[in-house]
């Protein structure tokens, strides 16, 4: 299903004339509304903005900039004209406040509006959303998006997960909406509850929050019977809605009308071609409290511009292969955690939940320790020998993907989940400078 | 049906409009307004051709215009209401409709051109009432629709209407603005400049806000009238009123 037709099915000419339109106004009004953009843009002509190509004579925005802003900074309106501030988690050092007037958040709930009819969400679902509702934008994006589509929405977040599953079984719960490795914690509950997937209506997931591989795809589907779609957002953008997977989920459709989408390389900041990874830089269309030109977002994709057979005519990025700022090297390779996730997905004994621990010895070599989440339903975990072996077979897995040697630690079960979809560290860098 | 690309335009060397691009789609009503000098009338002068932007494109119906020659964007099925109206003062109302549809008399039958002329009378009645009379001596009112009226008798796709509120009595607007609504709905592609904010969004689909001379604002009519930018700079709030 496509919710809004009109503009997800826009003629290719047609959208880029819309978003040029958006561009040269959001320009106008940056440089007009605040301060950082007004210095920014002093030495450049945006009157000579005459291409979406142009666009890359403008200068990065970087999360650096943000935080020196902190917290209104960026503002583009008066305080009094926003209605809603939101917050990134600040995991690296302080949050960011995000503002939303009252435009930002109608757009923004059809962005959502968007993602749950790709997903063929309707107003006959209950949707179940298991996201913290704190200063986040997921839950409460996707608590007003499935209320503008008449879905009947569930916010169950602080609870249990028996609690959970009380409600998705009593309830009738047939859209659950959180992070990949919830569901994972909900699908391992439905054993120790005694549920089977019989008792429940669940028929659709989307997951967001974190990056997860199509394998965690996969055991999520098979454990809880649902088909699963990805999503991407960030906070500094508006929160999720920036794009989605559809029926066909080979990629995830830009809502391009809101959103320039360029990928660069992160360390020569030149665009690389479709198909090809890189760092996803946005501009943010029609965001009024908070517009950003050129936002530097440290996640990695690509590009995809074939036709998708879902009609829709955005161009699509790949699932996120990481975040440069996840990315790790060690002896001159590089590495990503998504690496190591698509090795320990699905093998029995363990949870998908890994800590990555870098130290330098005496001399001067660098180690790798994974650190994984022993299962706490292992038959074996009493028996040395088949931990070990299993130990083994991972180290080798894993060792064969990243071409770097590593070891394997286990860690007790129930010591690395994650509730209510809150992000957790998974490099501890302890390495000398 | 128009798009209009980074189009700078303006008088004697100095620019009024500093690159601007728009769109109209077929069958919407589309909203310019801003203030005084903001460049508005110029930018519909400058679609139309009656002032040559010194850069930038204005494509219509597919078709891009290189000289914005104004006899081919007539030929194209555009049609302007000026400022003004510009009417033929000392000839009759009939007259002046039936000029309007001068560029059509060689390759049109005199009776769909006659047909139009009372479709014209069936949206504007007072029209068919002072068929006679002089444009001159009409009120202003009266004068707008007879100017619209006008461009309609050339039977284009799309009428471009300067300030059709300006100078008329609240009741007179509405009339006029009914009458646009009324033209959408029989298909027509209306973009229209004024400074009537609130009247205009009431009936357009969509609206771009211009300030200096360039864009400022683009949206959904709903959206400009949420815009508090727009609610104070065109509507009339004052801040306190805005949070009411």
């Amino acid at each position: 299903m496509i919710y809004d037709p009109v503009n997800e099915k826009m003629e290719r000419s047609d959208l880029e004339q819309l978003q040029l339109e958006r561009l040269q106004s959001v320009l106008q009004r940056v440089r007009r509304n605040v301060g950082f953009y007004k210095e920014m843009l002093s030495g450049v002509d945006i009157e000579s903005i005459h291409s979406l190509q142009d666009i890359q004579k403008l200068p990065f925005t970087t999360k650096k900039d943000l935080v020196q802003n902190y917290p209104y900074g960026m503002f583009a309106v008066p305080l009094h004209d926003t209605v809603r501030l939101h917050s990134t988690s600040g995991t690296t050092g302080k949050p960011l406040v995000v503002g939303y007037t009252h435009n930002d958040i109608h757009i923004w709930r059809q962005l959502i509006a968007r993602i749950y009819s790709a997903a063929g969400v309707t107003n006959h679902d209950f949707v179940q959303i298991s996201f913290h509702y704190g200063q986040s934008t997921a839950a409460m994006g996707f608590h007003y998006g499935a209320e503008k589509i008449g879905a009947s929405v569930i916010p169950s977040s602080g609870e249990s997960i028996a609690r959970q599953l009380m409600v998705m079984k009593d309830y009738r719960t047939s859209c659950l909406i959180g992070t990949p490795s919830y569901a994972l914690q909900i699908a391992n509950a439905l054993n120790t509850q005694s549920l089977s997937l019989a008792e429940l209506a669940l028929r659709v997931g989307i997951f967001g929050a974190e990056s997860w591989s199509e394998k965690t795809r996969e055991e999520i589907e098979s454990r809880l019977g649902i088909k699963a779609f990805d999503n991407y957002g960030i906070t500094e953008l508006v929160g999720p809605g920036v794009s989605f997977e559809c029926e066909e989920r080979n990629g995830l459709h830009i809502n391009e009308d809101h959103f320039l989408v360029e990928v660069i390389d992160p360390k020569t900041l030149s665009p690389v071609p479709p198909g090809e990874k890189g760092e996803l830089v946005f501009t943010s269309l029609t965001r009024e409290a908070y517009p950003l030109i050129r936002y530097r977002t440290g996640d990695i994709a690509s590009l995809i511009t074939e036709p998708c057979p879902c009609g829709r005519t955005g161009i699509k990025m790949s699932r996120l292969s990481g975040r440069t700022d996840d990315m790790i090297i060690v002896e001159g390779v590089n590495i990503f955690p998504s690496q190591i996730e698509q090795c320990i997905i699905g093998v029995s004994g363990i949870q998908p939940y890994f800590k990555i621990e870098l130290n330098t010895l005496e001399d001067e070599t660098e180690t790798v320790c994974v650190q994984i989440e022993a299962s706490a339903d292992y038959p074996f975990l009493d028996q040395l020998s088949k931990v070990e072996s299993l130990r083994k077979q991972l180290e080798n897995k894993i060792q064969e993907s990243l071409g770097i040697k590593i070891s394997v630690q286990f860690v007790e079960p129930k010591t690395m989940s994650v509730p209510d979809g809150k992000k957790y560290k998974r490099i501890i860098d302890n390495r000398k400078k | 049906m128009l798009k209009v690309r980074n189009i700078v335009s303006g008088y004697s060397g100095r620019p009024v409009l500093k690159n601007l691009s728009l769109h109209v789609a077929k069958g919407e009503i589309v909203a310019i307004i801003g203030a005084n000098g903001a460049g508005k009338t110029t930018l519909l002068n400058s679609i139309a051709g009656l002032v040559k932007p010194d850069e930038g494109e204005v494509i219509l119906s597919g078709k891009t215009l290189a000289q914005n020659r104004c006899s081919r964007l007539a030929s194209l099925g555009c049609a302007l209401v000026p400022e003004g109206r510009a009417l033929f003062s000392s000839m009759s109302v009939k007259e002046n409709l039936i000029l309007g549809a001068y560029s059509n008399f060689a390759k049109e039958k005199k009776q769909s051109i006659l047909n139009r002329l009372d479709s014209v009378f069936s949206l504007f009645p007072r029209l068919r009432e002072r068929e006679t009379q002089t444009a001159g001596s009409l009120s202003g009112g009266e004068q707008q629709m007879l100017a619209i009226g006008r461009a309609l008798m050339s039977n284009p796709s799309l009428i471009m209407l300067d300030e059709p509120s300006m100078g008329l009595a609240p009741l007179v607007i509405k009339g006029i603005f009914e009458a646009l609504h009324k033209l959408k709905q029989e298909g027509k592609t209306i973009l229209v400049v004024e400074q009537n904010a609130r009247a205009i969004l009431k009936i357009a689909d969509r609206g771009y806000v211009l300030e200096n001379g360039s864009l400022l604002f683009s949206g959904t009519s709903s959206e400009l009238l949420q815009n508090n930018d727009v609610q104070r700079a065109y509507l009339g709030k004052e801040y306190s009123s805005i949070a009411d």
